[in-house]
C-alpha cells in the first residue's frame, strides 16, 4: 500500500518527464558538441591547449569539445583516450593498443 | 514458491485493485521508481559536473572515448569492399568475431549505405523489442497509461541500449537471436527456440550456455538442431570468406586469439566492461599485473563453476529462474564483457514482469528486489568513480552476482511452469 500512495501515476510521470528532459538535453549537448572529432594533429611533441601529466610527457590532459578535459595516452604517430583506470600507469598492453591503433589510421591515411 | 498464474481463487482486494484506472504491482511500481530516479541521478550528476567543468569521465553518463563512437561497425569500412576476395585477409587490425558474424556486418556493407543502413537497424530494433514488450504487458492486463508509461520508462533508461547505439557495436544481432530464443522457448516453441540460439551461438560462442535450457526437458533433438545450425552457418561463412576453407578458418582463430592477446587480460575498459574477470583486474589493479597466465586457470574455474551450478542446483529450478540465471552467466563468464551485453537480460526482465502481473499483492515483495537488481544494472551508475576513474562496470558485477545467487535461491513460478 506504501508504494502505492508514493509512487502514484502522478509523481511517476513527473519523473519520466524529468528523465526524457534530462536525455534531450544531453542527446541534444553531444550532437552540438562533437565530442568525436580527433584532434588528429596532436602528437606527443606537438600538443597546443594540453598539460603533461608525467615527466615524459606520455600521458596529456587535453580539452574534448563540449565535456571538458581528459587523459590521452601519446606518441610521435598521434594521441588517443587513456584508459582511466590505470591512473597514469602505461601497461605494456596499452601501448601495444596504441601502435595497432595508428597503423590503422595510417592505412586508411593511405587509401 | 511463488504461484504466478491468475486464477478463479484471486483474492477479491486485488481484482478491486485491477480495475483501477492506474493499475501496477507493487514490484513494478518499485521498478520504474528505480530506473527512473537512478538515471534522473545519473543524468543530473553529468549535467552539474559538466556545468562546473570537472572534466571526463565525471560530465558525460555513458563511456566516453573520442573517435570511437560509431567505431565498432564503422571500423569495418575499408576491409568489407574486399569481402570475398584474397584481399579482405590482408588488412591491418583484427576482426575479432567468430566467422559467422561477417555474414552479419557483410549483410550492410553490401549495400550503398551500410553505415546509415546499420543505425536505421539499431533504432528499429530498439522500436520492435519495445512494441513487443508493450503488447505483452497490455495482454497480460495493464491499461494503456501504465503500459505505456512502463514501456517508454524502460527504453528511456536503458543503459545497455544507449552504449549501443553510441557504439554500434554487432551485439545487436546478439541482443536479437538471443531474445526471441528465450522467449520462444518460454512460449515452448522450442523447435524455434534452437534455431535462434543457434544462430546466436554461431555469431558469439557463449549464448552456447543456453541449450542448458533444453536439457531439463529432454529436448535433445533441439539441442542438435541448434547445434547443427551454429556449425552449418560457421562453414557456410568461412566458405563466402574464401574457397580454401581451411585458411579461412586459420584466419578465424588467429583473430579469435589477438582478442585473447590485447583484451582479455588488460584493464582496457574497465568502466564498462562487468565480467567477473573484470572483477578481479580491479581489485588487482594497484599491482598492475600481467594476467595473461591467469586466463586460462580463470577460464577454467568458471567453467567448472558454471557445471557444478548448473547440475548442481539451476537443472531443478523454474523456467524463469534458469533463463535468468543462465542470462546473468552468458553475460558475465566471459574474460571481457562491455556493457551493451546486458541486452540479453531484457528477455528474463520481460518474463518477471509478466509474472509480477500475475502475482497477488501479498506476494509482491518476493518480486521487488529481483526488480530494484535489474534496475541498478540496466542504469548508467557513472557516479561510481575513483581516482578519475569510472568503475561502475564493477558495482553492476557486484549486482550481477547477487542477481544470480538470489535466483538460485528463491523459485519463482511462472505461466511456463504451470502450462
Amino acid at each position: 500500500m506504501h508504494a502505492e500512495r508514493l509512487f502514484t501515476l502522478k509523481s511517476l510521470s513527473i519523473m519520466f518527464l524529468l528523465c526524457f528532459l534530462l536525455t534531450a538535453e544531453e542527446a541534444i549537448h553531444l550532437v552540438r558538441s562533437h565530442p568525436n572529432k580527433l584532434e588528429d594533429s596532436r602528437t606527443i611533441a606537438f600538443h597546443p591547449n594540453c598539460l603533461p601529466l608525467e615527466a615524459t610527457g606520455r600521458i596529456l590532459r587535453c580539452p574534448v569539445p563540449g565535456y571538458g578535459d581528459m587523459n590521452f595516452i601519446c606518441s610521435k604517430e598521434g594521441c588517443w583516450a587513456k584508459e582511466p583506470s590505470n591512473g597514469l600507469f602505461i601497461t605494456a598492453s596499452e601501448a601495444k593498443l596504441l601502435d595497432n591503433h595508428f597503423k590503422v589510421v595510417n592505412e586508411e591515411h593511405v587509401k | 514458491m511463488i504461484p504466478a498464474s491468475k486464477s478463479d481463487r484471486e483474492p477479491e482486494k486485488d481484482q478491486k485493485a485491477r480495475q483501477r484506472p492506474f493499475w501496477l504491482p507493487t514490484s513494478l511500481r518499485y521498478f520504474l521508481f528505480a530506473i527512473l530516479g537512478l538515471t534522473i541521478v545519473s543524468l543530473g550528476y553529468s549535467l552539474v559536473a559538466r556545468i562546473l567543468g570537472f572534466g571526463l569521465p565525471y560530465s558525460f553518463s555513458y563511456p566516453f572515448i573520442p573517435g570511437a563512437f560509431f567505431s565498432d561497425f564503422s571500423e569495418f569500412r575499408l576491409r568489407f569492399p574486399d569481402f570475398g576476395t584474397p584481399q579482405f585477409f590482408n588488412h591491418i587490425g583484427y576482426l575479432m568475431y567468430p566467422a559467422a558474424m561477417t555474414l552479419a556486418i557483410e549483410a550492410f556493407y553490401a549495400t550503398p549505405h551500410p553505415l546509415k543502413i546499420f543505425f536505421l537497424f539499431l533504432v528499429i530494433i530498439g522500436m520492435f523489442f519495445t512494441g513487443c514488450l508493450y503488447h505483452i504487458l497490455r495482454k497480460g492486463g495493464l491499461s494503456l497509461g501504465p503500459a505505456a508509461l512502463l514501456t517508454a520508462a524502460i527504453l528511456i533508461t536503458s543503459y545497455p541500449y544507449l552504449v549501443l547505439l553510441l557504439r554500434w557495436n554487432t551485439e545487436v544481432f546478439i541482443w536479437l537471436t538471443v531474445t526471441l530464443g528465450l522467449w520462444t522457448f518460454y512460449r515452448r516453441q522450442y523447435v524455434w527456440a534452437a534455431i535462434w540460439i543457434g544462430l546466436a551461438a554461431a555469431l558469439k560462442l557463449y549464448p552456447i550456455i543456453f541449450f542448458g535450457l533444453f536439457l531439463p526437458r529432454r529436448r535433445y533433438l533441439d539441442i542438435a538442431l541448434g547445434v547443427f545450425i551454429a556449425i552449418a552457418i560457421t562453414v557456410v561463412a568461412l566458405r563466402t570468406l574464401s574457397p580454401n576453407i581451411v585458411y579461412a578458418f586459420h584466419w578465424n582463430s588467429v583473430q579469435l586469439q589477438a582478442f585473447g592477446k590485447y583484451y582479455a587480460a588488460a584493464p582496457h575498459n574497465l568502466g564498462y566492461d562487468h565480467s567477473l574477470l573484470g572483477l578481479v583486474k580491479f581489485a588487482t589493479l594497484p599491482w598492475h599485473p600481467d594476467l595473461t597466465s591467469a586466463l586460462r586457470p580463470f577460464t577454467w574455474f568458471i567453467a567448472v563453476a558454471c557445471l557444478v551450478l548448473y547440475f548442481g542446483r539451476i537443472w531443478k529450478m523454474p523456467i524463469f529462474n534458469q533463463i535468468l540465471s543462465l542470462s546473468v552467466l552468458s553475460v558475465s563468464i566471459a574474460p571481457v564483457s562491455y556493457d551493451y551485453t546486458l541486452l540479453s537480460l531484457y528477455a528474463a526482465l520481460t518474463i518477471l514482469c509478466v509474472a509480477a502481473l500475475h502475482t497477488s499483492e501479498d506476494e509482491q515483495s518476493n518480486l521487488t528486489p529481483f526488480f530494484l537488481l535489474f534496475a541498478a544494472i540496466l542504469t548508467p551508475l557513472n557516479f561510481i568513480i575513483l581516482h578519475g576513474a569510472v568503475f561502475g562496470a564493477q558495482l553492476r558485477a557486484l549486482l550481477l552476482i547477487a542477481l544470480l545467487v538470489m535466483t538460485l535461491r528463491r523459485p519463482i513460478r511462472t505461466e511456463g511452469d504451470i502450462a
